[in-house]
Parts: C-alpha cells; structure tokens; sequence
C-alpha cells in the first residue's frame, strides 16, 4: 500500500512542512547559531565556542532555580493536571443531569487569554480587596491579609492553582475519544456483570492510552512556555521564587539585551523538552494504534 | 464535516453581526488611528486645488504608548491633531499605537535588534542607550545649531541632560518635578505638617497610624514607581555622596551606605505603615488607594492632579482635599525626561522627523502639553493659561512647591539600566520578607547592573 | 460494599462542585466586577454592583478601538483554523497511517514546535514575515498562527487516527476510491470530534495570542482583540471597571463560540457507525 500512496504522503505532507519552514526554521537556525556566541542588540555576534554553556552550568544560580521550577511544574501538570482531567471526563460520560453544564463552565478558564487570566488573579488574590481574602474576612477573623503571591510560603503553590486544576482540554480531548470508542466493547463486559468502576479502570482507560500520553505531552511541555500568567502575577517574584526558563529567557534577552546567552538557555529548554516528549513516547507507545 | 463547517462559519458569522450591532450602538467614533491618512486626504485636496505643484507629503512613522488609559493619551492625540493642521500637507505621521509601556520597550528591541526602528523614536527606559549603541539614531546638534530659537525653547540644562560626548541625542519634552501628594484631612486630624526632615516624615507615619489611617500608598509591583520615588529621595537627599549617586547615570554599584540605609527605611515604611497589598501592588492599586481616602500619602508626578477630579478614578470632591508638598530636606525629584530621538534612515525622513518634534518640543507642543497632559513644561517662557489655574489649582501650588526646593536629584527609573527597573518587584518581597538583608540586596543590584549589555 | 458506594457518591459530587465552582466563580467575579465602579471593587468586592450600568463598557468601546479589532480578530480566528485544520488533518493522517522512511525525522521535527520558547523566535520571526512582505497585514498573523498551532494540532489528529480502524479505509480501497477522495470523504466525516477538539483549540490560540500580534503589524486596520485588553493596562492608568468591562467583552464572543461549538467537539460518532 506504501509504494502506491507514496505520491499522495509527499503531498499531504509538504504543506506542513512548508508552514514549519516558514514559521519556525529560521528562529531554530539563529537560536542554535547565536548561543554559541556573545551577542546583543545593536552589536554583531562573536564567537565564543560553549562559554554560554559553561556559564549557564557553572555560575548561575538563577538558571538552576528556574530549571527547577520548570521540572517541578512540568512534572505538576503532566501527572495531577492530567489526572483531574482524566476523572473528570470519566465522571462526565457517566452522563448524570449537570453534565453538559459542567462540561461548558469548565472550559471558561481555558478560554479566557493568559494575561486576562493573570490579571484576575491578581484581583482575587489581591490581600486588600481580593475575594479570597474577603471570604476569609467574613468567617471572623477580620484582619486576615495573606499576600497570596508575594510571601515565600504561597507564592509557589498561588501560582500554580492558577493552572492546575485548569484541565479542561484534557477533558474534551478524552471525552471525544471515548465517544469514539464502539460501546459494543462495554456491552460484553455489561452483562457479564462488571460493575462501572471495573469497566472505567480495566476497559476504558487501556484504551485511553494513546490519548493521555498525548495530553501528558501537550500538557507537560506547556509548561515549557507558560510565561503570561507568572508576568502578570508575581514577575517571577518574590526573589526568584516563581522564575521559570520561559521568563529567565525573555528576560536575559529584553532586559539584560544579552541574545547569545538566552538562545543557550533556549537550546538548553529544547533540549530538556525533547526528551521529556521522547520519554513519554516511549512510555504511552504513542504511533502504535490500538489493534 | 462540510455540513459542520457550513454551521461554524454560521455561528462564527452571526457573532461578527452581534459585535457589529454592539459596536455601532457603542460609539460610531472608536478612536481611529489618530495618524494623518484618515483626516489628511480631504486636506490634501484643498491645498492641492490652492497650490497645484505640491510635494507629497513626506511620510513618517512614530510609535507611541500613550493611548487609550495613558495618562498622556490626550496631549499626544491633541499634538499630533495640531501638527497635522499645520503641517499636514508637508509630513504624514503615520501613528502605530502600542498600548502598554512594557510592549512598547519589547516591540523596540526588537526593531533595533532588526535594525529597523521607527522615525521618530521616544527613548525611555534605555531605548536610547540601545539605538545610540546600535547606531540607528542622528543626533540633533545641527539641526539645533540652525534654529536658536528652538534650542531656547528647550533650554539649556534639558538639552546638557541629553547630551552624551557632546552629541545631543533626544529633546526632552518635560520636565518630572516630583513630590508627594496627602489628603488633607488626614493631616488635619493626625496634627502634622509635611515633614521637613526624614525623622519628621517618619514620626507623621506613626502619628498617621495612631489616627487609624493608612499613612503610605506604596507599590512594589511593575517598577516599584511610587515606592522608589521616596527611595530615590531618600538616597539623595543623604549628604553630597547619596545627591550625587542619584544623579548619575547608570549606577554600577550600589554598594553604598547611602543605599543600604534608605533601603532599612523603606523596609519599615513597606511593614508598618503601607496598605497591605503594597507589596505587589501596580500602579493602579497604589493610585486608587490614595484616590478611595485609604492612605494618606502618594509620591507622584503632577500629572496626577487630572486624576483627582475625575468621580470614576477618585471619590467626589477628592480634589479640594489633597495638597502638594516636597521631599523631606526641601527637596524634589527633577529630571527631565528622555524624549524623542530621530530614528529615521534617509535626510528627507531625518528632516521631516526633526519637523514633528521641533513641534512636539517646542512652544507649542509643550504648551499642549501642560494643558492637556498636567505635564511640567521644559521652557519657563511655557506657563499654565487661566482656565488650566482655574480647574487645577493644585497644579499651580505644585509649580510654587518645585521653586522653593533646593536639593534635586534624579529617580531611579531615569538613571539605572533596564535590567534593574525590571528587578524591584522581586527584590522588594526579598526584603520585606526577612530573605535578605538590606547588604544583599544592594549587591543583587550591582550584580544585575553588571549584566547590562 | 454500600459505604463505599456512598463515599464513592460523595467524593464524586464533592469534585464536580469544586470543579464547577472553581472554575465559574472567577469569571462571575469579573462580570460583576466590570458594572462596579473604582469605589465599589475597593471596598465591597464580593457584593452586587450597586447599579448594573453599563457606562464601563461604554467607555471601554470610546477607549480602544474594539469593534475593528473585533472583526480582525473574528477573520484571523476563522481562517487560522481553517488553514491549520486543513494542513495538520491531511499531514496527521499521513503519518498516522502510513509508514515511510524519515518518519520518525519527521514527528521529532514537528515535536521541536511545541519547545521553542517564545521569546527566542520574536526577533526571528518579525525578520520572516517582514522578508515575505507579509508584515503588518492579517495573512501574515493567519499563517503565523497557523503555524503556532502546528504541534497541538498534530498530537490531537494524529491521536484520534490512531482510534479509528483500519478496516474501513480498507473497504474504502477495495471498492475502488482513490487515496485523496478515501480522505475527505470517509476519514474527515467520522474525525468530526477530533477536528472539533483540534478546531477550538486553535480558535483560542488565534483569539488570544497577544505578543506576536503586536510584534508583526503596526496599524489598526490589521490589530487584534487581545490588543485592546491592554489599552487599560497603561502604566499610570488605574480604572478597574473599565478593564473588567474590556475584559469581558473579549471572553464573551470566545465562550459563545466555544458553546456552539462544542457540540461538533463531543458529539461523537452516532453509535455503531464505526465497528471495531
């Protein structure tokens, strides 16, 4: 079948290929070209061989916490953002009476923009006006002024619940693939008893592997560009508390106007991403169907 | 999936019409791009029917960020308008609106790193040191050589202020005498004065706070603007070796007593006797604080005096209740601001460029500006008109104010790089927060300087 | 066996009002935000607005200029999708189905998409689309995004392929239809979910995308929605009001469309269409 078609591949595939060209081949190029250099705006890049690197790996302490927190939230997302969206999907095909509601409120937050999302944030956490706060305020204790994102002790955990329980595209994506799904595979397994639970962990979520590696991926890697919600919130603050690789990029570039050493960090971030999509891959055996 | 593609482009159809219906029973007139295309073609054909052999306008492009809520946003519509009806038929500005001052300094590097910068460039916040490097501006020294006249409108000390090698490399377009505001009342009823020394400012924060209000309205989010005025008056009003550092450009260490110290008092103002959002808080959170009679104290610039009697920012009569006064040790944060540079490639761009801020500098312009903006012009020959004394008496004691002061030094946001502007908002919880002492944070500054390219 | 079938009932009705009330209370906090005044979101922020007027949206439509961003955004949202969907459905199917040399090249390729940050390709892509001469015009932004929603798109497509069974391209080709018409005529109708999914996603991305859109255009007559939000946002502004009220003129056309469309995303295949 493969020789027969090999004409029609090649034409389904080169207008992707193109678009990829055209929106991403140049940025790769000078990003991995430059990070080998010293090189800031308004001057020509110089060869510097891996200095960029060493540096990076050597003596940067803010690198190192922002690599970190980057795992961390990665991490966050590919396992628990991806579970809720899994049991919820799952709670949501059972089809109970508030399913369709639940289903459309839950999407609100993802599609609202970052920057809008971060901006009410902002607000509802805000210690002096803040719902959050005025909620605690009405149970009694009257003087209650958590500062959400700037104390050491919440501001890590305040911005992630920003993203977290978010999971709503999880949701949809697996609730359209089980309604793919035949329902004659259930139907046997129906009348020889099982009950729901054993059909949802035995049946269901086998066949559900192709897409939660998928959504393990699109969800581990956003974290690789999540950036809007965290300017908006806490600019990476207090200290370096909240800094991730996507923010310590923008800012050696736009604010130190140091190029080269932010394409490194860049090539580092792709670097680290490919093998985490790699890594999950191999993990979901993503490209293989299921029969 | 063409039945369903057919139904999206319905759905996504009957949206745009209810936005259209919206929009129209909105307002007909949603700011258009305040350039020259839309109002210069009927002009056009007048001068053309009254002089038959003109030259097409030279066209120009220009950035600006203050639009929409900008504080600004009317004196540039309103210059750009009168530039337009005077020389319209010569130069076409063509406007890019960039809302937010942090997209605006984003889209410019990355023009610059390009190469391919805007005509008329404004050079806040190290944009000019980046266009200056990267040899992408003309600097101004003959065009001001031809015309004295407008080299006296500027005055000496703003073009001195601008001057790097004995190039002039941007016109100033105002001048930033800033104090503080206070509510009245709060003063009144906690029996104190504007403060003479530190101490003194100090001692009014405890009586302040005994009187139950809030005495500050400070803000360390974005850059920490109202909070770094009073540290930048802090340092500089700290013997000649603090005056002097807040005077300079771009600081590389900032291992001094004088920082350390003013840092401590600050940490005490941010714990004690801010707002409990203050750290954290952007402008408009500090702002509305002060505007919502919740603190009693704002460092800020004249053009916040509009502000007050505005009832959908402040509450109704809030201006008859604030009044004006200078930093501790009769002093002010004076600087003139940055201004605008001549990004332009070919002469005939340079001259029309040099044309539009001749006027948005000159006499005019400035004019407009202290009109319409509460800007601080930078020639004296520019005073406020009757009806300007009328509707903001705050502005002219503000002006009395600034004439009595003696001491004067720069802000922070004026003489640091980028880099360290962007660094406040994290630094300030550092402190607060017990992570750092003030000693550390000074060395953080001077390292984040040092990485400045 | 019983108390665990209740504890199971509560756990399970606990987790949809947490999620339902996470999710809704944010957005009702907002809308109620955008009809308070300044005054009112200080110092009685959980509370009704005392008037629901509308003088902040008002002044949000005099503020920006919306309504012309609106109808760029409402183009670039529909033809980035289109243009994406076609591209990404043709090349998802190709390599979820079929198995040629360089393959694997290929998805590693596309994957890099997902990871290049954002920052790093500003500058880069400001210089392509400038070169191609598509700077400043809504075509530029429509391929750009196209693009961005290169790899998400990809993982969906090729992931719901992967789901459907061979056997009815196979009947397909046995009948005698050719490789172009077994496509659109077969695969597309029973992916419906799949593009759906794929569709709103990329809608979301076209209607929200900020720092590229001010990046690649300059006049108004090629601006979008996003850059409004942020003619509030100016450095010395600080009315609240306006801002929620600009805020919710943005998210309502998105969550209107995203209802209408969600139908096509989890209407699924009519039973027994497809079996197994």
């Amino acid at each position: 079948m493969v020789r027969k078609n090999r004409r029609y591949i090649t034409l389904f595939l080169v207008p992707t290929v193109a678009l990829f060209i055209v929106v991403y081949a140049v940025s790769l190029v000078i990003l991995f070209g430059t990070s080998f250099t010293e090189w800031s705006a308004g001057r020509k890049p110089i060869f510097i061989g891996l200095a960029n690197y060493i540096e990076l790996f050597t003596d940067d302490s803010n690198f190192r916490k922002s690599f970190l927190n980057t795992v961390i939230w990665v991490f966050l997302q590919s396992t628990i953002h991806v579970a809720i969206g899994t049991v919820f999907a799952i709670i949501l095909n059972l089809k109970e009476f508030y399913w369709k509601f639940a289903r459309t409120v839950y999407m609100f937050p993802n599609i609202i923009s970052g920057a809008a999302v971060g901006m009410l944030f902002l607000c509802l956490l805000n210690p002096d006006f803040g719902a959050v706060n005025s909620i605690v305020r009405s149970f009694g204790n009257a003087d209650y002024a958590q500062n959400w994102f700037m104390d050491y002790a919440t501001a890590f955990l305040s911005v992630t619940m920003t993203w977290l329980p978010y999971a709503a595209v999880v949701t949809i994506l697996i609730l359209a693939e089980i309604a793919a799904i035949p329902e004659s595979l259930f139907e046997s397994a129906r009348i020889d008893g099982a009950s729901e639970m054993k059909i949802n962990l035995y049946i269901l979520i086998p066949m559900l592997r192709n897409i939660i590696g998928t959504c393990v991926i699109l969800a581990g890697t956003s974290m690789l560009q999540k950036m809007d919600i965290i300017m908006m919130t806490t600019g990476g603050g207090p200290g370096n508390e909240t800094m991730n690789l996507p923010i310590y990029i923008y800012k050696t570039a736009l604010m130190d106007n140091n190029f080269g050493y932010s394409n490194s960090v860049g090539v580092f971030l792709i670097g680290f991403g490919l093998i985490f999509v790699l890594l999950c891959r191999n993990l979901f055996r993503i490209g293989s169907s299921h029969n | 999936m063409r039945k369903s593609l057919y139904k999206t482009s319905c759905i996504l159809a009957s949206t745009l019409m209810l936005v259209m219906s919206i929009s129209a029973c909105g307002s007909p007139s949603a700011s258009e791009n305040s350039g020259a295309p839309a109002n210069s073609a009927p002009s056009e054909s007048e001068q053309a029917s009254a002089a038959p052999v003109t030259k097409a306008p030279v066209k120009i492009s220009y950035l600006t960020f203050r639009v929409g809520t900008h504080a600004s946003a009317k004196m540039e519509e309103e210059q750009i308008k009168q530039f337009n009806a005077k020389y319209g038929n010569e130069v076409e500005v063509v406007v890019e609106e960039i809302p937010s001052d942090s997209a605006y300094e984003d889209k410019l590097k990355i023009l610059a790193a390009s190469g391919d910068v805007p005509d008329v460039v404004m050079g806040k916040n190290g944009i000019n040191d980046l266009l200056i490097k990267s040899n992408l501006a003309t600097p101004f020294n003959e065009y001001l050589d031809k015309d004295p006249e407008w080299k006296a409108e500027i005055g000496e000390a703003a073009i001195t202020a601008n001057t790097r090698d004995g190039k002039v490399w941007s016109i100033s377009d105002q001048k930033q005498n800033i104090g503080y505001f206070y509510n009245k009342e709060m003063f009144e009823q906690a029996g104190i004065k504007p403060a003479q020394t530190w101490d003194e400012f100090m001692s009014n924060n405890e009586k302040l706070k005994a009187a139950g209000f809030i005495p500050l309205s400070l803000m360390t989010g974005e850059n920490a603007w109202t909070t770094n005025l009073i540290l930048g008056a802090i340092v500089g009003t700290n013997g000649d070796a603090g005056n002097s550092f807040m005077n300079t450009l771009h600081p590389t260490d900032f291992n001094t007593p004088e920082m350390i110290e003013a840092l401590n008092l600050m940490k005490t103002m941010l714990e004690k006797y801010a707002t409990k959002d203050a750290l954290g808080a952007g402008y408009a959170n500090a702002a509305n604080n002060f505007c919502q009679n919740k603190a009693a104290i704002i460092a800020n610039g004249p053009w916040m005096i509009g502000d007050f009697s505005d009832p959908t920012k402040c509450s109704e009569g809030f201006d008859k209740k604030v009044g004006v006064a200078a930093f501790p040790n009769n002093s002010m944060v004076s600087t003139y601001e940055v201004g605008y540079m001549i990004g332009a490639k070919t002469q005939e761009t340079r001259d029309a460029a040099e044309k539009f801020i001749r006027f948005k500098t000159g006499i005019e312009g400035q004019t407009i500006a202290l009109e319409y903006g509460n800007v601080m012009p930078v020639s004296d020959e520019v005073q406020p008109s009757e009806e300007l004394r009328q509707k903001y008496p705050l502005f002219v004691e503000s002006i009395a104010v600034a004439q009595q002061t003696e001491v004067h030094y720069r802000n922070f946001d004026a003489i640091v790089y980028p880099n360290v502007t962007d660094a406040w908002k994290t630094l300030y919880p550092k402190l607060v927060f017990g992570r750092s002492a003030a000693e550390d944070i000074t060395q953080e500054l001077t390292d984040i300087a040092a990485k400045s390219k | 066996m019983r108390i665990l079938k209740i504890g199971l009932g509560v756990l399970k009705y606990g987790f949809v009002l947490l999620i339902v009330l996470l999710s809704l209370g944010p957005f009702l906090w907002v809308f109620l935000a955008s009809f308070k005044t300044n005054a009112e979101i200080l110092t009685n922020s959980l509370g009704w607005p005392s008037s629901f007027s509308f003088s902040n949206y008002i002044m949000a439509f005099k503020i920006a200029p919306i309504s012309r961003f609106y109808i760029n955004s409402v183009i670039v949202g529909i033809f980035g999708t289109l243009l994406n969907l076609l591209l990404l459905g043709m090349a998802a199917y190709a390599l979820a189905r079929f198995h040629f040399r360089g393959k694997k090249l290929l998805m590693a390729a596309f994957s890099l998409s997902l990871l290049i940050p954002g920052a790093a390709m500003l500058q880069p892509l400001y210089l392509t689309v400038n070169t191609l001469g598509l700077y400043d015009k809504l075509i530029g932004l429509i391929i750009v995004y196209a693009g961005f929603g290169l790899p998400v798109s990809l993982y969906i497509l090729t992931s719901y392929f992967l789901t459907i069974p061979k056997e009815m391209e196979e009947s397909a080709y046995l009948d005698g239809a050719s490789f172009i018409k077994t496509f659109f005529k077969i695969i597309l109708p029973i992916s419906k979910p799949g593009f759906g999914t794929a569709g709103v996603m990329q809608f979301l991305l076209c209607w929200n995308e900020f720092q590229f859109a001010i990046i690649l255009t300059t006049g108004n007559q090629s601006r979008t929605l996003p850059l409004a939000l942020y003619y509030f946002k100016s450095q010395f502004a600080s009315d609240y009001g306006v801002m929620f009220a600009a805020t919710m003129v943005v998210i309502i056309p998105s969550i209107l469309v995203y209802i209408l469309l969600q139908k096509q995303v989890v209407s699924g295949l009519a039973a027994g269409a497809v079996k197994g």
